[in-house]
């Protein structure tokens, strides 16, 4: 066992597992409470037309998809509230144009478009020094603004419109969370991918809605779930030489099989003592 | 003069919901505002408090954080939302300037939490809550300020009649030291605590007196029939007169 931590690549992934499960379990509970995770499916897709031109224009591809997620998710927040339109017609939209985006940008694109599969479903042999250093500074400013605003944060998500009658506004807010959510989304595609970050962002907290009263409580254990599920999910993808990311997803769905299992049996014994 | 209210109208989507309108509410005023569903109650309160955009004028003496609110209470709460009795009464004091160190915050949240019978459910989840232990936890939050103004809509719904005579008793005491304008349908019971009457049917009109009678609100554009009390309109002020 010990003989993983020997390779460079495999210390690499259990620290992005740590910085991802960190990333995912804080920005996912919002996602969860207020019911965006459709939203973070849509951002998380659309930053595939991001990955795309990076490889047509020959740009760094996380830079592209960052400030592509980023501004899809800006754009999906405004059109739901200024165009008058139904928000998960907004999502749908969104979500399409930036894959479309993307196939048209990589058809476009000489050569052949290395490592488009670890983008996709996430690949822990591409994870280097670079993009540990930009998920860690997600991750710092994440957890300061999650710090400095948690009560804003809760109790708007909770009730916006009772907080706007308190002269709070959530406005700002909510479109920071915005994009740190599109920033955490590309901070996780090595390890995860674009087509699985959405597991990662509401499994765990599925799993910790089930046995916990608050907003802060769901953040740790969504983490804790994650960590586990994310560590055991390398090791077991590094003996079996498949992707990291459906291996953790899996293991994420076990854990929450067993979790609701047991919770559904309490309820059953209850209800007959 | 807390609140005064200059020539409101309020038009969305092009239809016409309160014509225009002119009132004010003083300090220790109890303001009962009553008329039938979909007359534009709830929508006049929410125009005020800045949530609906109106034309006309709404201009407070007082910082919107001095004003209490109850929003109707609908099924659109999420009761899956992951929070405790003691956080949502005490998102009732946000906005507060200057802010309140931790024990006044304690010593408060105490007080509202025995006013409403509540402090055993207290660590509670709002998913462990009925309807009307629900009810009383918003209604905590909306006093928990001390508010110069209580505005409150329909306060009454999902509580128990006992609860009911116990929230109008409160709402009394509390008038001493706040405003209160308070939507409500219970034309019997609410003439015995209210000062005046505000009657909405999409035209709005202030009566300086606290007496409910078929020819008042026949005046008004409020019609007695017009008045429903569930599902479908009936005649609310004759049938609570043969219940008692």
């Amino acid at each position: 066992m010990l003989e993983l931590f020997s390779y460079q690549f495999m210390q690499n992934a259990f620290i992005g597992s740590i910085l991802v499960s960190i990333l995912c379990g804080i920005i996912g509970s919002y996602i969860v409470v207020t019911r965006k995770v459709l939203i973070s499916g849509s951002i998380s897709h659309a930053s595939f037309g991001g990955i795309g031109i990076a490889f047509l224009l020959n740009m760094p591809p996380l830079l592209c998809a960052s400030i592509f997620s980023v501004i899809v998710a800006v754009l999906i927040q405004w059109m739901s509230k200024h165009l008058k339109m139904r928000e998960d017609s907004a999502i749908g939209m969104i979500w399409a144009c930036g894959m479309a985006i993307g196939v048209i940008a990589i058809y476009l694109a000489p050569g052949y478009a290395k490592d488009l599969g670890s983008y996709l479903f996430g690949n822990i042999l591409t994870l280097s020094s670079s993009d540990l250093f930009f998920s860690a500074s997600i991750m710092i400013l994440l957890i300061i603004f999650f710090t400095l605003f948690y009560k804003t944060i809760l109790y708007g998500a909770f009730d916006s419109e009772y907080m706007k009658t308190r002269g709070v506004s959530t406005k700002i807010i909510d479109y920071l969370l915005m994009v740190l959510l599109a920033l955490t989304i590309i901070a996780s595609l090595r390890l995860i991918g674009i087509i699985l970050i959405v597991a990662m962002l509401t499994i765990p907290q599925e799993c910790a809605s089930i046995f916990v009263k608050k907003l802060k409580f769901m953040i740790y254990y969504s983490i804790v779930i994650s960590l586990i599920a994310s560590i055991l999910g390398l090791i077991i993808s590094f003996y079996l030489n498949v992707p990291s990311g459906p291996i953790i997803i899996l293991l994420l769905i076990l854990f929450y099989s067993i979790l609701k299992g047991l919770f559904l049996l309490k309820i059953q014994i209850k209800k007959r003592t | 003069m807390i609140l005064e209210v200059s020539n409101l109208s309020i038009t969305l989507d092009g239809i016409t919901i309160i014509e225009p309108c002119s009132f004010s509410v003083s300090e220790n005023d109890f303001i009962g505002i009553i008329g039938p569903n979909g007359g534009g109650k709830s929508t006049l309160i929410k125009a005020f408090l800045g949530l609906i955009p109106y034309s006309g004028s709404v201009n407070f003496s007082i910082p919107l954080s001095h004003i209490g609110y109850l929003p109707q209470f609908n099924h659109s709460i999420d009761k899956r939302f992951p929070i405790t009795v003691e956080e949502i009464i005490l998102s009732g004091i946000e906005g507060i300037t200057p802010k309140l160190t931790k024990n006044e915050k304690k010593n408060k949240l105490t007080h509202v939490l025995s006013t409403f019978n509540l402090t055993r459910l207290k660590n509670n989840s709002i998913g462990t809550l009925s309807g009307g232990e629900i009810q009383k936890t918003l209604l905590a939050r909306s006093i928990i300020s001390n508010p110069k103004l209580l505005i409150l809509d329909e306060p009454t719904n999902f509580i128990d009649h006992t609860s009911e005579q116990e929230l109008y008793t409160i709402l009394k005491n509390l008038n001493q030291t706040m405003a209160i304008m308070m939507i409500s349908h219970d034309l019997a019971i609410i003439p015995t605590y209210i000062k005046s009457i505000l009657c909405v049917n999409k035209s709005v009109h202030f009566h300086a007196g606290n007496a409910i009678t078929p020819e008042v609100l026949s005046t008004y554009h409020c019609p007695v029939e017009l008045i429903a009390h569930g599902s479908f309109p009936h005649r609310v002020v004759e049938s609570h007169k043969k219940e008692s």
